[in-house]
């Protein structure tokens, strides 16, 4: 049915047609072109933009069939006083309930709802087809589904070639006829990805990729053409067309126009808001075990062994197939090729990529990308439609000028011809120049230059008089592709020497940089330096300090050991060992903390050095309060470095009762004490 | 006319229970005022049958179903498919369905003819709806809720909507439905109108909440009043006897 409708649309509209309508001798004597002398995919982008596509005569049709269906809907409308059929969601009004509940059932509906629900803008229905590529990926793809009248309607939409622009323009083969005209096909109807392709002059063309293995000449690929017009259609030439995408699965044998087996699946394996499927979600590791993820897990392998079975079912199919066209993105391939016994290999048959956007995989879907594969467009109109444009657009741009100076003019009472004159005149040069800066502007050698991170280029460039402020094809400064500091640095250092040159704001350099601004960068710099320095050179100290205290108290432990026994004597009245003694008497409760801490502190010492450590800090302890008791001052020097267990290192009070502040190896019994000690151990350094 | 009932002193009948023009759903374990509450106005008309779905309850928030068929949630047992299989006339197709939203009954509102559904529903789910129950299906919402089963009721004679659905939508909606529609409440105030009643073509049941002035909205717009299942009899005889005399 589509095909035929295909066939007539081709019949009444010379502007494309199926590559299997065309006749045996049509390629005859003609010759390939290299695209970068064909219309630029500026070009075709702006005429799509302004006329619908030139290329696709389908979807012309399809504007003027919805136009006469406004201007009819207007017209019923005007006649009845109340509009009776609405959706509110879609802002819409309907002729019919027919109608009414078609539109409720419709995808543009069902997004519409979602859209509104997400507090977003609603979109057309006309805008459907273009916008929903990228709301389709927001949302999963199971929940967005095919819908019926657009199709019927004819409008197809050619994503591929039109709205990609310059990719489309490479997945396109031009070929001039001897008759005058300039074609395009898709190449990969005919040329394998791998295969790169030979132009006449020897030189590899633009189409051809700078990795491919093989290339094939131009004779080559028009002998194939010539085949392929020619091939007969007794299902020796099938073109299978297999998508997979969502759980979807469509598979469409195709003979010429004519379809030969078709079969699609739909299983539920997509998680719902998350997104993608479940052996995705499921290969990151994170393994679900809810009801929702194991019915997905059993619908994936479900489907995949339908689509084994179906696959081994068209297994006559697939051997003579002269093409396979695949979408099955991402981890939806190993549906088809992950199989301990594989039903076609990248060998035996050329398997393609579907070079097109593809939506829900439907019948529908693979017949209309099969059709768009297999469509001839006539690309010599698009030239002349080229040309009206910028001639309109030239043409509108004059008047609007006038009129505005005309206006100008007029409000200010002052009629100057003279003046208007040369600003007609310019006005239309001006409108080209800017055309021709988009079309060029993808780079120029300053944008080269500071992307490489070459600063004495840059500055060389720059002083040349390159304009910093061309934007190439993304929209970027050179600036902004700098990604040294220095090639920055010298944007700005120029800047700071010519800054009325050009509009430094425009070129997006954010300041000038004068050699002020970097003396007294490089001062702070070496100040910050200077202060790093000055810190790691007292933690240094402190740490030796440290060091010293510790070999200090180590050298007393050993002096501890070696009299064990006289000290010993003395502890027996209160207990040999230090946890016993500790509890008894409320004395030395904060010296229970003090000992269990150093007890942490050297696990891996032996217990017997343990005990004689602490016998050794209690008598201490014991000296250095009868110390406290009976002379004022300290009596040594030498506890100052030392951790002294009972008493403040600043003012050697006593800390017995009190949980002492704690500073390096040093114990204060307030933090005035820490910040006296501190400052007169600074002094010290 | 419309019942007040009550289910375990929770008045929200609507989830305890399912009625259709074939047949009526109750929950086991409530009390027999409960049950016999159905069973007086239905039992010589449809059958009234005691289950549970999903080892739940909440039968009515879970199955979906008109005169023609039952949807009921993946998690049902093969024991109640099998019991309702057996107690169901055997005109009503009851299928299980593989959908990630267990929750049928809230995520579709039906009468014979039309139902709308949430919009995030399968589209396998979609077209058994439409299969299954022989209806036209619309994604639509009521009123900005996503939950159209929970939020409106409708017979094939009129229903009845969230109350802070739009006149506009209002319109929109009864023209879709081709039924009359209502905003109103059930419960003495409750906005989840399904959960809080249940309703087909000639008879109804409502929370015991529900006041005088919802129940007698409830009355006129499922035209409750006039309708019997024995009123097409009533009104043959009546003209046969007009014959006769």
């Amino acid at each position: 049915m589509a095909a035929t409708g295909e066939r007539n649309r081709a019949a009444t509209n010379p502007t494309s047609r199926s590559l299997f309508d065309l006749p045996p001798d049509f390629f005859d004597s003609c010759r390939l072109l290299s695209s970068s002398i064909l219309p630029t995919s500026s070009s075709s982008s702006d005429l799509d933009l302004g006329l619908g596509s030139p290329s696709d005569g389908g979807s012309k049709a399809a504007i003027f069939d919805k136009e006469e269906e406004e201007i009819n809907g207007f017209g019923i409308d005007e006649k009845e006083a109340v509009p009776r059929w609405t959706c509110n969601t879609c802002k819409s009004e309907f002729d019919s309930l027919h109608d009414q509940r078609i539109h409720f059932k419709s995808d543009v509906h069902r997004l519409n709802v979602k859209l509104s629900l997400a507090g977003k803008e609603t979109i057309k229905e006309e805008d459907f087809e273009v916008e929903s590529v990228s709301l389709f990926e927001d949302f999963d793809v199971s929940s967005i589904s095919g819908s019926e009248d657009e199709f019927e309607k004819g409008v197809i939409p050619n994503l591929g070639i039109s709205g990609k622009g310059k990719e489309g323009d490479k997945q396109k083969l031009y070929l001039h006829l001897h008759s005058g005209e300039i074609i395009s096909i898709h190449r990969s109807i005919i040329l394998d990805e791998s295969e790169g392709l030979l132009l006449e002059n020897g030189k590899s063309g633009n189409i051809a990729n700078a990795g491919s293995s093989a290339y094939a000449e131009e004779a080559e690929l028009i002998s194939r053409l010539k085949l392929l017009v020619r091939e007969p259609r007794d299902k020796t030439h099938l073109r299978i067309i297999l998508l997979m995408s969502g759980g979807h699965f469509a598979g469409c044998v195709f003979d010429g126009h004519s379809v030969v087996a078709h079969k699609t699946f739909h299983r539920y394996v997509v998680r719902a808001k998350a997104g993608k499927i479940q052996s995705a979600k499921d290969a990151t590791g994170k393994t679900a075990n809810s009801a929702g993820s194991s019915l997905r897990r059993h619908n994936e392998a479900a489907l995949k062994k339908e689509i084994q079975e179906l696959l081994v079912t068209w297994k006559p199919y697939i051997d003579s197939a002269s093409c396979i066209f695949v979408y099955a993105p991402a981890k939806n391939r190993q549906m088809f090729f992950d199989l301990e016994k594989p039903h076609f290999t990248l060998h035996s048959h050329p398997v393609r990529n579907v070079p097109v956007t593809v939506h829900r995989p439907t019948l529908k879907e693979a017949k209309r990308v099969y059709n768009h594969l297999t469509r001839v467009a006539y690309e010599n109109e698009s030239k002349s439609n080229l040309e009206e444009v910028l001639a309109s657009f030239a043409h509108k741009k004059e008047n609007s000028n006038r009129q505005m100076i005309e206006n100008h003019l007029k409000e200010s009472l002052v009629i100057n011809e003279s003046l208007a004159g040369p600003a007609v005149e310019c006005s239309p040069s001006e409108g080209e120049n800017i055309g021709s800066s988009l079309c060029e502007s993808e780079t120029t050698p300053l944008h080269e230059a500071a992307k490489s991170g070459d600063a004495q280029g840059t500055l060389d460039l720059l002083e040349q008089g390159l304009d910093p402020c061309i934007r190439d094809a993304h929209g970027r400064t050179p600036y902004m592709l700098a990604t040294e500091k220095e090639v920055r640095n010298t944007f700005r250092r120029y800047m700071a020497s010519n800054l009325d040159k050009w509009d430094w704001h425009v070129a997006n350099v954010p300041s000038a940089l004068t050699k002020e601004m970097e003396e007294s960068q490089a001062a702070k710099q070496a100040e910050k330096d200077a202060k790093r320095k000055a810190k790691a050179k007292e933690l240094k100290k402190l740490r030796k300090a440290k060091e010293k205290a510790k070999a200090q108290a180590a050298e007393a432990q050993n002096v501890s050991l070696h009299s064990p026994n006289d000290q010993g004597s003395a502890l027996q009245g209160k207990g040999s060992v230090p946890v016993a003694s500790t509890k008894k008497e409320p004395y030395f409760r904060g010296r229970l903390i003090i000992s269990k801490e150093e007890e942490q502190k050297r696990t891996l010492a032996e217990e017997r050095e343990k005990r004689a450590a602490a016998a050794e800090r209690r008598i201490a302890a014991l000296n250095a309060n009868r110390t406290n008791a009976t002379v004022a001052a300290p009596s040594n020097s030498g506890s100052k470095g030392c951790s002294n267990d009972v008493a403040c290192s600043c003012c050697n009070a006593s800390l017995a009762g009190k949980i002492p502040f704690h500073r390096y190896n040093y114990k204060y019994c307030s933090t005035t004490c820490m910040h006296v000690q501190q400052g007169s151990l600074l002094e010290d350094g | 006319m419309a019942t007040r009932v009550q289910f375990e002193n929770s008045c929200e009948v609507g989830v305890f229970s399912k009625l259709t023009n074939a047949y009526c759903l109750v929950a086991i374990g409530g009390s027999e005022n409960f049950y016999s509450a159905y069973e007086a106005e239905l039992a010589d008309v449809i059958p009234v049958i005691k289950t549970s779905i999903a080892g739940t309850r909440i039968i009515g928030r879970l199955c979906a179903g008109n005169k023609n068929g039952l949807l009921l949630p993946h998690n049902t047992t093969d024991q109640e498919l099998h019991h309702l299989r057996n107690c169901l006339p055997d005109q009503v197709v009851v299928q299980r369905v593989d959908e990630r939203l267990s929750a049928l009954g809230k995520c579709v509102a039906c009468n014979d003819h039309v139902a709308l559904t949430h919009t995030d529903l399968d589209r396998e789910t979609e077209e058994l709806i439409a299969d299954i129950l022989g209806v036209e299906v619309f994604r639509q919402t009521i009123a900005g809720n996503i939950l159209v089963g929970s939020y409106c009721t409708f017979s094939n004679r009129g229903g009845l909507v969230h109350p802070h659905t739009s006149v506009e939508d209002l319109d929109e909606l009864s023209t879709l439905l081709q039924v009359p529609l209502v905003a109103g409440t059930v419960n003495r105030g409750s906005e989840v109108i399904a959960a809080g009643m249940t309703v087909n073509d000639w008879t109804g049941f409502c929370g015991s909440d529900t006041t005088a002035t919802e129940l007698s909205v409830i009355e006129s717009v499922f035209k409750l009043r006039e309708a019997q299942p024995s009123s097409i009899v009533d009104d043959m005889r009546k003209s046969l006897i007009d014959s006769f005399v």
